[in-house]
């Protein structure tokens, strides 16, 4: 540096000089801090670094999670922040004690522009050093840059404690059907106020989808092609979104942290806040840089490894827990839907007839038509009415456009001239849907059984299966949607005759079975995608093939029974089928689910496939499962794999599962 | 920088996505310094956006700059996509986005109610709820409920037919203006 500034300068002997003689009291920092920094005293920044170095602070655990480095695919210790600016050295995102002495060098650089001082940009790692390094003589003389915008971020924060909010499950988009996760920073209440969570803040970390094509977004998930990056929003907006727009029940877990824990974690936000990180849909996704932020706060916050590779959300919650004490408070925030629902349970019979009515042929005067008892009926069933449009066009409704939008903006003046006062309702927490309790996502299962061929001895099998998430229909549905599955990477292994072949792999399997209600009628649907042992070789051995099963239908409910229809397309691609490589078939699955409880449950299951070049397949199985624990379970199936094959064969299979 | 770029980059994207034709900004219209409130009573016809003071065209990527300006009302369908998957937020830090705080009441309360709408309109249209709790203490009132009765009889003017958000704020701003009461209890603070 210096060198250069010489050579350019060589004609100018006077400023040359001058400089010199600058330059017997100012040195700068070494060659690896990006931005030469120079500081009036360099050896009281020196001696500060010595005594870094000398406690070792760099390899300590919270400078590792201050700056993010983990283990990466490769087994090398790297910063998963990308954003070059993160860094004060050179190599900063593989050296963490270059980056400790870049950034001590930093803190006592210059003040040129105001709000880009190292010590307004990165305050954790300044409060963290000066709480390692308390009492050491350099802080005296560490500058004082106005930081105008961090504190603006922490005044209007104006934080009193941050809760990790989990929003639940949302079948409709692939993306957010294992829910997702946040922050929300709660406001001080003033004084004779009572706590408004609309003026909080939300900050959540998410990746910048830059595509709209289903197929690269898939792949630049998986591969971390995304950037993600933290935003901070008013929470009225996680609020409109989550709850309102998408009918997604809040669950928020206060996290009992001390003010200096509460303080670090706020700095810590901003000075991760503007840097990018690779996204990964499964693995470092909004949950898991939520846990990221934690830990980095205190030594006794450890989450991630708490949580297996792929980071689910409701597994998130659950590491919470793992903590001692680190929960203070659970609170629930209801869906749109259950606000409908809590007012449709207070109809009368009659109000239900003609809510019906009017929401199913809408005309001024079928409102108009409608006889109240009272105004205070009249009241509760336009507040309904209201809910059940917001619900029914979330879309028609925040954009002004639509007849069900057209329809509320009238149903909301005749509410308007209803001279009755709307009181809060309070509904009901449904405790057992608690995220936190929900069962682990990961499944092994170990099993036997024996096989009946007509005219041959018994066959005895065993079983190992695997999967990596999430949830099947007969698992425990404590804090899970009931009435769906979603699993993914699941593997299933037969044992027999001394082989072990894999029966089945399910890359992914989701079934969402919506039952029939006369004001939702939502159809149910399912699609399973991977590979399949298929009996379709040569004389009727079973091979390999690949490909997808695609199912939609409907299903109806009574109590705890619910059955479905489901037609069904069925496509498969084998190298050693026997007939045609390419397997086709149409088809249709009958199912029964009885859920005697959230644990024990039923399942039986018929289904007929006609394929294009292959006989008619008719399979039957009748399933039992006790879930005795959230983590164990017991399952017995007897199962027909062909009702129309001239040799009968039928399985019975005892199934230990274990979830973790 | 380069982070800054790369939102706008992103931001814009999602703008691209947008499936109507962007309104034009309504803040176009609305004068940098704060004009005598309305003395006119209100009526579908006396609405005109942007009567009263708001520190648009300050630096910053505020809600007010960033989403008013080019969402238009499609703020919540944009932003929704549940995946964890943002489309639009405010980022954090030396990028400059920060709410100020500082900025002016009817910014504040455009931001609120621009989001808010849909859920402000039925808890006005009932008299009573969060979003009319919340939006007090956003306007310094001291009490929730008298400005819910006030602004539950003036439903029809303060939701006119396609209102904008700046609309609304103004008109809310009025109804407090001409309450004796409300007018008492209400700090609104630098309008």
């Amino acid at each position: 540096m210096k060198v250069a500034f010489f050579r350019t300068h060589i004609l100018c002997l006077g400023f040359v000089l001058f400089s010199a003689l600058i330059s017997a009291t100012t040195t700068a920092a070494p060659a690896f801090v990006k931005k030469p920094v120079e500081v009036s005293d360099s050896s009281v920044v020196q001696s500060l670094i010595d005594a870094a170095e000398a406690a070792k602070l760099s390899e300590t655990r919270t400078w590792r999670k201050l700056m993010h480095f983990e283990l990466n695919a490769f087994g090398m210790l790297r910063s998963q922040v990308k954003a070059p600016a993160f860094f004060f050295s050179e190599n900063g995102d593989h050296k963490l004690d270059q980056e400790m002495q870049a950034t001590l060098w930093s803190f006592f650089g210059p003040i040129e522009v105001k709000d880009e001082h190292a010590i307004c940009k990165f305050p954790a790692r300044l409060s963290w050093l000066q709480s390692k390094l308390k009492g050491h003589p350099a802080w005296a003389s560490l500058p004082k840059p106005t930081c105008y915008y961090f504190d603006v971020f922490l005044r209007n924060l104006n934080a009193e404690s941050i809760s990790f909010v989990f929003s639940s499950y949302y079948a409709n988009n692939p993306g957010s059907a294992f829910g997702h996760t946040f922050f929300r920073v709660n406001k001080k209440i003033k004084e004779g106020r009572s706590k408004q969570e609309l003026l909080d803040y939300g900050i959540s970390y998410a990746a910048n989808v830059t595509t709209s094509n289903p197929l690269i977004y898939f792949i630049n998930g998986l591969m971390g092609g995304f950037t993600g990056t933290y935003a901070s929003v008013p929470y009225y907006y996680k609020v409109r979104e989550y709850n309102d727009y998408e009918s997604r029940d809040l669950w928020s877990y206060e996290l009992n942290l001390n003010d200096a824990e509460l303080q670090q974690l706020l700095y810590h936000i901003w000075e991760v806040g503007p840097h990018y990180f690779d996204y990964y849909f499964f693995t470092q996704n909004c949950s898991y840089h939520m846990l990221t932020l934690m830990e980095a706060v205190s030594d006794r916050i450890e989450l991630t490894n708490k949580v297996p590779l792929y980071v689910i959300p409701s597994d998130s919650v659950k590491a919470l827990f793992e903590v001692p004490g680190f929960v203070r408070k659970v609170e629930f925030r209801p869906s749109l839907r259950r606000h409908f629902e809590d007012k449709w349970n207070r109809f009368t019979d009659q109000e239900k007839k003609d809510f019906l009515f009017v929401v199913t042929g809408y005309t001024d005067a079928a409102l108009t038509g409608i006889k109240f008892d009272n105004i205070q009926r009249k009241a509760l069933f336009l507040d309904g009415l209201i809910d059940y449009v917001d619900m029914k066009d979330p879309d028609g409704v925040a954009k002004h456009e639509g007849s069900w939008y057209h329809m509320k903006e009238k149903v909301l003046i005749s509410r308007a001239e209803v001279a009755v006062i709307s009181e809060p309702v309070a509904i009901l927490v449904p405790e057992d849907e608690r995220p936190d309790i929900s069962h682990p996502s990961s499944r092994v299962s170990l099993g036997f059984g024996e096989r009946n061929v007509t005219g041959a001895s018994k066959q005895s099998l065993g079983f190992l299966n695997f999967r990596f998430a999430f949830h099947e229909l007969l698992d425990d549905s404590h804090g899970l949607p009931a009435r769906s599955q979603l699993e993914f990477g699941n593997f299933k292994f037969q044992y027999f005759e001394n082989d072990l072949n894999l029966e089945s792999f399910s890359f992914f399997n989701i079934m969402q079975l919506n039952p029939l209600r006369t004001l939702d009628p939502k159809p149910s649907w399912g699609i399973d995608v991977g590979v399949k042992n298929m009996p379709l070789c040569d004389g009727g051995k079973s091979c390999l093939g690949s490909g997808l099963q695609v199912y939609g239908g409907y299903a109806a409910d009574w109590g705890r029974h619910m059955v479905w229809l489901l037609p069904f397309i069925h496509y498969r691609y084998g190298n050693s089928f026997a007939i045609t490589r390419n397997y086709a078939a149409v088809g249709y699955q009958v199912g029964y689910l009885f859920e005697a409880s959230q644990t024990y449950k039923l399942l039986a299951k018929y289904s007929k496939e006609v394929p294009d070049r292959y006989p008619t397949v008719d399979t039957a199985s009748v399933t039992a499962r006790y879930n005795f624990k959230s983590n164990q379970a017991a399952e017995f199936e007897w199962s027909n794999p062909n009702l129309n094959s001239p040799v009968e064969s039928q399985t019975t299979k005892f199934l230990f599962h274990y979830f973790f | 920088m380069k982070l800054l770029l790369f939102l706008l980059t992103a931001v814009s994207v999602s703008f691209a996505q947008a499936k109507k034709p962007m309104k034009p900004s309504p803040k176009a219209a609305a004068p940098a310094v704060a004009p005598a409130p309305r003395a006119a009573p209100m009526g579908h016809a006396a609405h005109k956006s942007g009567a009263y003071s708001r520190p648009y065209g300050m630096a910053g990527c505020g809600l007010g700059t960033l989403i008013m300006d080019k969402r238009s009302s499609q703020v919540l369908v944009a932003t929704t996509n549940g995946t964890g998957v943002q489309t639009i937020g405010i980022t954090l830090g030396t990028s400059n986005c920060v709410d100020e705080a500082t900025s002016q009441v009817a910014d504040k309360m455009d931001k609120y109610i621009h989001i808010n709408k849909v859920q402000l309109a039925g808890d006005i249209a009932k008299g009573n709820g969060e979003t009319i709790v919340a939006l007090s203490e956003v306007i310094g009132c001291q009490s929730s409920q008298n400005l819910g009765s006030a602004l539950k009889a003036s439903y029809r003017d303060v939701f006119a037919n396609d209102f904008t958000t700046n609309e609304v704020t103004d008109s809310i701003i009025t109804v407090i203006q001409q309450d004796s009461q409300l007018s008492q209890e209400c700090s609104l603070a630098q309008i």
